[in-house]
């Protein structure tokens, strides 16, 4: 049975463990480790230091653990494949400053974009009716004006 | 772990959490335009948008029959002008506010109310004959409708509808978005004529005064939960308005600080915690006049009141005219330039006389003192004075 690593200790160097069924509403945000599975170590490596120096009482610790892991997804410019795991395990596990930074990246991806634009990169079919697409456009046809 | 999902299926509150960090109206309007679930998980009146940056909102265009009912909007970030269906802004009536994203309205009728140029939500205000100081309105009495009294209560005059829709008053400042579920918000005029301070509250039938605040009327701005407001020489009325007072009365206070001398009109300008008061100096020629210089202050505390000069505004950017200041982070938004005081043409009483030249508008530099036309004026767009002026809007989608 595999074990999730729930001390803040040293992070867990890239073995791809998988969670035993954890109870979300137990556990409490910052400390906890996130497994994220097919994901390459070095994001795992990334996650789990932020995680670490993320439960530190030093604000400055925090603070500089945020802003390094927010250079990391810039720098790496972390595809969306990715990012989709990533905010799937950092809600599962309730970790709401994980998921603050990889939302932030997915928000980068949609801003300035137009709708098709970002169906395309999110691999998105559109599920709007012509009637009901036109209606929605209505409402603010300021917006879609190419 | 559930398997693979892709983008379209997260749970709502996923889509919500990605939706919040998006600070740009046009690209949440998008974001709710991609797919079923995404629209379905985020509000159609979202409150988490940072107040956005101003558009300036264009005089109505020269030919009148085709599409009247558009108005054009430029935008300082998408550098284009947005055509937007407002036909309440039509030319009978008079803008005399823009206040989070709304515009007051006053026509040839008592009535005032207030809409959203996004939304096309409306909502009224207590009548004009509500006010205080009118004490009778009949429309039998052609050219001489509303009977007002002094201040002194001795003298009466009258004053005929379009009168009292042109210079009645002076601006209207909200403290919080009308359509806002969660806030009553509060209105506050500037009476033109005798300098009061009037205000209503949502859902209430008359507009009252603030008693002894008749001189601060250069200009009032929501600031710190309370409104403010200015007088020529920088004396500060403390307005506190919102809540429950128990006599009935609205608590003021005032700030003397020492006097403020110079410059033609005073705007006040809430920038976080700091109140700031950006003084504006016209030159005036011969039926006409023109902006040549801003001058910035802040108000400090140190051996009394006071106001103190600030040189630059760094990263901010302030947006004065007829509309409710704003200060906006320049860095937040595109097209928008820090340590800049972008402002439109304001002086009220030459607008309705038929002033010539052009609009008084553009950006004044802080660093170099200079002022510079604003983008969307090239050279060949000016045309003259056309009625109502531009004024800056805060687009909200609530």
């Amino acid at each position: 049975m595999a074990e999730v690593n729930e001390t803040d200790q040293t992070p867990n160097l890239g073995d791809s463990t998988t969670p035993s069924q954890p109870k979300p509403e137990q556990i409490t945000t910052t400390n906890v480790a996130v497994p994220i599975p097919d994901v390459g170590p070095q994001l795992q490596v990334v996650v789990d230091e932020f995680i670490l120096k993320n439960g530190s009482s030093d604000e400055e610790v925090r603070t500089a653990a945020r802003n390094d892991l927010r250079d990391f997804i810039e720098r790496e410019e972390i595809g969306i494949t990715t990012l989709l795991v990533v905010v799937k395990y950092a809600h599962e596990f309730k970790n709401a400053d994980l998921l603050d930074a990889f939302c932030e990246r997915v928000a980068d991806l949609i801003k300035d974009k137009k709708v098709v634009g970002v169906r395309e990169i999110f691999g998105i079919v559109n599920d709007f009716t012509p009637e009901e697409e036109h209606a929605l456009r209505d409402e603010h046809p300021w917006a879609f004006e190419d | 772990m559930t398997t693979t999902v892709d983008w379209s299926e997260l749970q709502p509150e996923l889509i919500e959490s990605i939706a919040h960090k998006l600070k740009i109206h046009k690209d949440y309007i998008h974001f709710r335009s991609v797919c079923w679930n995404w629209r379905k998980s985020t509000s159609k009146t979202p409150k988490h948008l940072p107040c956005q940056l101003p558009w300036l909102m264009f005089p109505h265009s020269s030919n009148q029959n085709q599409q009247s009912h558009l108005r054009l909007f430029f935008s300082l970030s998408d550098d284009k002008i947005y055509r937007i269906s407002l036909p309440e802004a039509s030319t009978i009536r008079r803008r005399c506010g823009s206040s989070h994203g709304w515009l007051v309205y006053l026509e040839e009728t008592p009535g005032v109310f207030v809409i959203n140029p996004l939304t096309r939500v409306k909502h009224h205000l207590p009548p004009l004959c509500s006010f205080p100081n009118v004490v009778n309105f009949s429309v039998y009495n052609v050219g001489r409708e509303y009977t007002l009294k002094t201040v002194e209560g001795d003298v009466y005059y009258t004053c005929s509808l379009k009168e009292m829709r042109n210079s009645f008053i002076k601006k209207v400042v909200f403290s919080s978005s009308p359509s806002d579920e969660d806030l009553d918000y509060y209105a506050l005029a500037i009476v033109n004529q005798t300098g009061d301070l009037a205000y209503c509250r949502k859902g209430g039938d008359v507009w009252r005064f603030v008693d002894d605040a008749q001189l601060c009327c250069e200009d009032v701005v929501f600031h710190k939960g309370c409104f403010y407001a200015v007088s020529k020489y920088g004396t500060i009325a403390v307005c506190d308005i919102c809540g429950d007072f128990s006599n009935g009365v609205p608590n003021v206070s005032f700030i003397h600080t020492q006097l403020q001398v110079g410059g033609d009109m005073q705007y006040l300008v809430s920038l976080g915690d700091e109140l700031l008061l950006v003084t504006r100096y016209l030159e005036l020629g011969f039926h006409a006049y023109k902006t040549t210089e801003f001058r910035v202050f802040k108000l400090v505390l140190k051996d009394g009141w006071m106001w103190k000069s600030v040189l630059e505004l760094d990263d901010w950017a302030l947006f004065v005219g007829e509309n409710s200041s704003v200060a906006i982070r320049a860095s937040d938004f595109e097209g928008c330039k820090g340590n800049k005081i972008y402002f439109t043409d304001d002086y009220s009483e030459w607008n309705y006389d038929g002033a010539n030249g052009d609009h008084d508008l553009g950006v004044y530099d802080l660093e170099g003192g200079s002022v510079a036309a604003l983008p969307c004026y090239t050279r060949k767009f000016y045309n003259g004075r056309r009625w109502p002026p531009p004024i800056w809007i805060t687009p909200s989608l609530h």
